[in-house]
């Protein structure tokens, strides 16, 4: 029994070879990610990562997104149906993005650490210190990266590489450069050591979150459940909190302008994504019909916000 | 899109009308109108009058006057502003107003060709006459040390500003001559049919 699905833009055009309208899967048991197998075994530059299939829309409305894990009959879709294709343009895996954006700050820090101006200046504790914190802050995430973050997409496009790697490698230039500069007049050692001390707890706080996060997800599905434990049960983006936190203390450790920038502008991007996903939060358990209430939280920063 | 600065120039008066536009292509060129605007005011000529108004740049003598030269001036860019704000605010308020008019339509979407250069060439003399004093007296700018360390050059931001505009004048300029082609278009087609018949 041959269970056809027809695949077309939104526009109305094939998006398969020879005018060919239809991808026959197996049998009505076919998931999403068989069809979008079916669709890049006819046009192989169309890799899965890159699909984006939705329902055909009601005129007004947008389509359902088709998640992959899934069968097509839960859509509804059955033998002769269409789906509408979108492509995502080439894309990169999310794990690879982060490693990219968050090497490069390491690199570019010690390039300025190591490699003084014209006159070669014995650095003083604040600028070692601070050496010290970026470079452990770095390696932390990018061993996060591979061992404890469990991401919702596996890929994002290109694009946002260039975008990510300006903004964490343009930020890094910009901090070291002042912090490393000969001309740089460091803050009292006790200011130094009391607030880097500060900053090194909050990132563990940090690490901590990622770590509860990290267990909130199964392997293999996104969706959400409430955070639990630790910071989150005051605050839903805890995580967010200790990083931003991480960073205030770090500015106040080498008493740096360009520092305090680079956390006022994470803080800023960070708090747009709290907020979306506070919202998500509150919509998804809304307490009815069986499912938990959110619980009163902060969204990221107690007590302003 | 706008921004909510304190400020009094009749300028600003911009930020009200220009929220009530239904595009993100007219707010984006509006707001860098508005930016570029406060920022030559209050960043060029306010922080240095006298050197904006010592003399005139790239002047041509006007034949036959004896001696009378134009050029790009104080005088040059007030006047570029103000006639454009007459335009747009004069199509704005008719537009809100229910009146059509085809000629202060015509106007907002033709003067601009003039206007427009001539008031970023205005603009940009206003930086030149301005920057030797602001690089000789280092305005608004920090030096290392300081207990900030952090260091801010104003005479090297100005001219990162002045690069800004290569790409943004012919952005903008190319927006409203397709404005032009789109609003004024149908009025050419039927003068030239007319001539045919």
């Amino acid at each position: 029994m041959s269970f056809k699905i027809a695949v077309s833009a939104r526009d109305g055009r094939t998006i398969l070879p020879k005018g060919e309208k239809y991808i026959t899967l197996a049998d009505k048991d076919a998931t999403v990610a068989d069809l979008k197998r079916g669709i890049a075994d006819s046009r192989p530059e169309l890799y899965t990562a890159r699909q984006r299939l939705t329902t055909v829309a009601e005129k007004g409305k947008k389509g359902t997104v088709l998640e992959d894990g899934k069968k097509l009959a839960e859509y509804g879709l059955t033998n002769g149906d269409t789906v509408v294709f979108k492509d995502l343009g080439p894309q990169i895996a999310y794990r690879a993005v982060f490693f990219w954006e968050y090497f490069g700050p390491l690199v570019v820090y010690s390039l300025f650490f190591f490699f003084p101006y014209l006159i070669p200046e014995e650095h003083g504790f604040a600028q070692k210190a601070a050496l010290t914190f970026w470079v452990a802050h770095y390696a932390k995430r990018i061993a996060e990266t591979f061992l404890v973050h469990s991401f919702g997409h596996a890929t994002m496009p290109i694009r946002n590489l260039i975008k990510n790697c300006s903004y964490y490698w343009g930020f890094a230039a910009f901090i070291a450069y002042f912090i490393n500069h000969p001309l740089y007049t460091p803050p009292s050692t006790l200011q130094t050591v009391l607030a880097l001390a500060a900053a090194f707890t909050c990132t563990l706080s940090n690490l901590r979150c990622h770590l509860i996060l990290a267990d909130l997800r199964s392997p293999g599905r996104g969706g959400y459940s409430i955070p639990r434990g630790f910071l989150f049960d005051y605050i839903t983006c805890a995580n967010y909190t200790a990083e931003i936190w991480s960073w205030l203390f770090f500015s106040l450790a080498t008493q740096s302008l360009p520092a305090l920038v680079f956390t006022l502008a994470g803080a800023g991007q960070m708090a747009v994504w709290a907020a979306g996903k506070h919202q998500r939060l509150r919509k998804l358990f809304d307490g009815k019909e069986g499912r938990e209430k959110y619980p009163k939280r902060y969204i990221m920063f107690p007590p302003l916000f | 899109m706008y921004c909510n600065l304190p400020c009094r120039p009749p300028i600003v008066e911009h930020i009200t009308f220009l929220s009530s536009s239904s595009t993100c292509h007219t707010s984006h060129a509006a707001g860098m109108q508005v930016a570029s605007r406060l920022w030559i005011l209050w960043g060029i000529v306010h922080l240095v009058p006298e050197a904006v108004t010592a003399r005139q740049v790239a002047a041509v003598s006007i034949p036959g006057t004896g001696g009378a030269a134009i050029g790009l001036s104080l005088a040059t860019l007030t006047s570029v502003w103000a006639l454009s704000e007459v335009l747009r605010y004069g199509h704005f308020a008719a537009k809100e107003a229910g009146i059509q008019s085809k000629a202060l339509l015509w106007l907002r979407y033709t003067g601009f060709i003039v206007l427009y250069p001539l008031g970023v060439s205005s603009e940009l003399a206003m930086v030149y006459l301005a920057s030797g004093p602001i690089r000789k007296q280092r305005l608004l700018s920090l030096s290392l040390p300081n207990r900030l360390n952090v260091a801010f050059d104003y005479y090297v931001v100005c001219w990162i500003i002045v690069l800004a505009y290569v790409p943004a004048f012919p952005q903008l300029y190319g927006y409203m001559l397709a404005q032009r082609r789109k609003l004024l278009g149908g009025a050419r087609r039927s003068k030239l049919g007319r001539k045919q018949a």
